[in-house]
């Protein structure tokens, strides 16, 4: 329980210390028939990019075209991944999920499900 | 002679004591295009904003102890610049030390930096708007083509801010890029650094950030992350058209 409460506290910072992979940074936005999640992914190619779906979650790997070098804490890291594991949101018709990479940005659409039955007014 | 080639940058054109402020904001805007300029500018540390909120982080470079939010000068043009996001429990006390700073140091003019939200980025079309407290400044945004912003609303640290400067006598001007919201995009603070460039009547070489530009969106995500969670809160909360304004 303290590890995972400790993990979570320091775990922005130092996730990628511990995987040895970057975590790009994401943002889900909720339109009236899909979601689109964004992912911004630098200094990657598109080829290098690999999403993968499972029943809840949603992963992005993607190689970086260079070594990223970031020196902190007198040591210096060598990163070479970009990866992030985002749950799915809810009712995403997960069969027809499509993505595009543009200016080093991943953009995956997610159409909802549409349920529902017309109501007849009297 | 190409665009984008440097002028002797000795003595700048400009008389007028002007302040830039660059805080985290959206699309790390003002801080990315503020870096920049003081690094073409040779911009000279001269101090720290003092205040007691912002002493609670202190930034240690090759043995050499900084503050969060520093001040450079170079001739009549100043430049403050926070590394750490400004929340709303700071920002009434940073508005209120550049105000002070600004008195003191005669300051005409503050110019501060941001980034405003684009519905669909696309970067051949991205604007920069520009928004003064002060008549006198209408003059800048036309002999600049800085379109003005003209309804909207602004939210955030930004709004706390331009509410003190606002109330206060020194003429400020707010220049928003569009840019993406939620990731740091230096593609758009080109965008800025080129206006800055014009209001100086000073050309600024953009080449070596354009060579960064991947290394600055990798740089900034802890920031970008950070400076986000001080924005969303109040983002949500904001309503979402503009009330009509009786004048």
């Amino acid at each position: 329980m303290f590890e995972k409460s400790l993990y979570s506290i320091v775990g922005d910072l130092f996730d990628d210390y511990v995987n040895k992979e970057l975590i790009p940074l994401s943002h889900l936005t909720e339109k009236e028939t899909e979601w689109i999640l964004e992912i911004d992914l630098p200094l990657v190619n598109k080829k290098d990019i690999s999403v993968t779906l499972s029943s809840r979650h949603i992963v992005i790997k993607a190689k970086l075209e260079k070594t990223y070098c970031v020196s902190k804490l007198n040591c210096v890291r060598e990163f070479n991944y970009f990866k992030k594991m985002i749950p799915l949101p809810l009712n995403v018709d997960t069969r027809k999920i499509s993505a595009k990479f543009n200016e080093g940005i991943l953009r995956i659409c997610m159409p909802k499900i549409i349920t529902g039955k017309k109501i007849q007014i009297e | 002679m190409t665009e984008n080639r440097p002028k002797k940058l000795e003595k700048l054109p400009t008389p007028l004591p002007i302040l830039f402020v660059g805080i985290p904001g959206p699309g790390l805007i003002g801080i990315l295009s503020l870096t920049y300029v003081i690094h073409a500018l040779k911009m000279e540390t001269i101090g720290e904003v003092e205040h007691p909120d912002l002493s609670n982080i202190i930034f240690i470079d090759n043995g050499e102890l900084f503050g969060p939010a520093r001040i450079y000068k170079k001739g009549s043009l100043f430049a403050v610049i926070s590394d750490v996001p400004i929340d709303y429990t700071l920002a009434d006390g940073f508005a209120e030390s550049i105000i002070d700073f600004c008195k003191k140091n005669k300051i005409r003019m503050i110019i501060i930096l941001s980034g405003l939200q684009a519905i669909e980025r696309d970067l051949a079309t991205l604007k920069t708007y520009g928004i003064v407290t002060d008549e006198k400044l209408e003059k800048v945004l036309y002999e600049n083509e800085i379109p003005k912003f003209l309804s909207g609303m602004i939210t955030g640290p930004d709004a706390t801010i331009l509410t003190r400067l606002k109330n206060s006598p020194i003429p400020t001007m707010i220049l928003y890029t569009e840019c993406n919201f939620f990731f740091p995009d230096p593609e758009a603070a080109i965008n800025t650094i080129k206006t800055v460039s014009r209001i100086l009547k000073t050309e600024i070489d953009i080449t070596e950030f354009k060579k960064q530009i991947d290394f600055l969106r990798l740089q900034g995500r802890q920031l970008m992350e950070e400076t986000l969670t001080i924005l969303r809160p109040e983002k949500t909360q904001a309503p979402v058209t503009v009330p009509p304004i009786y004048k």
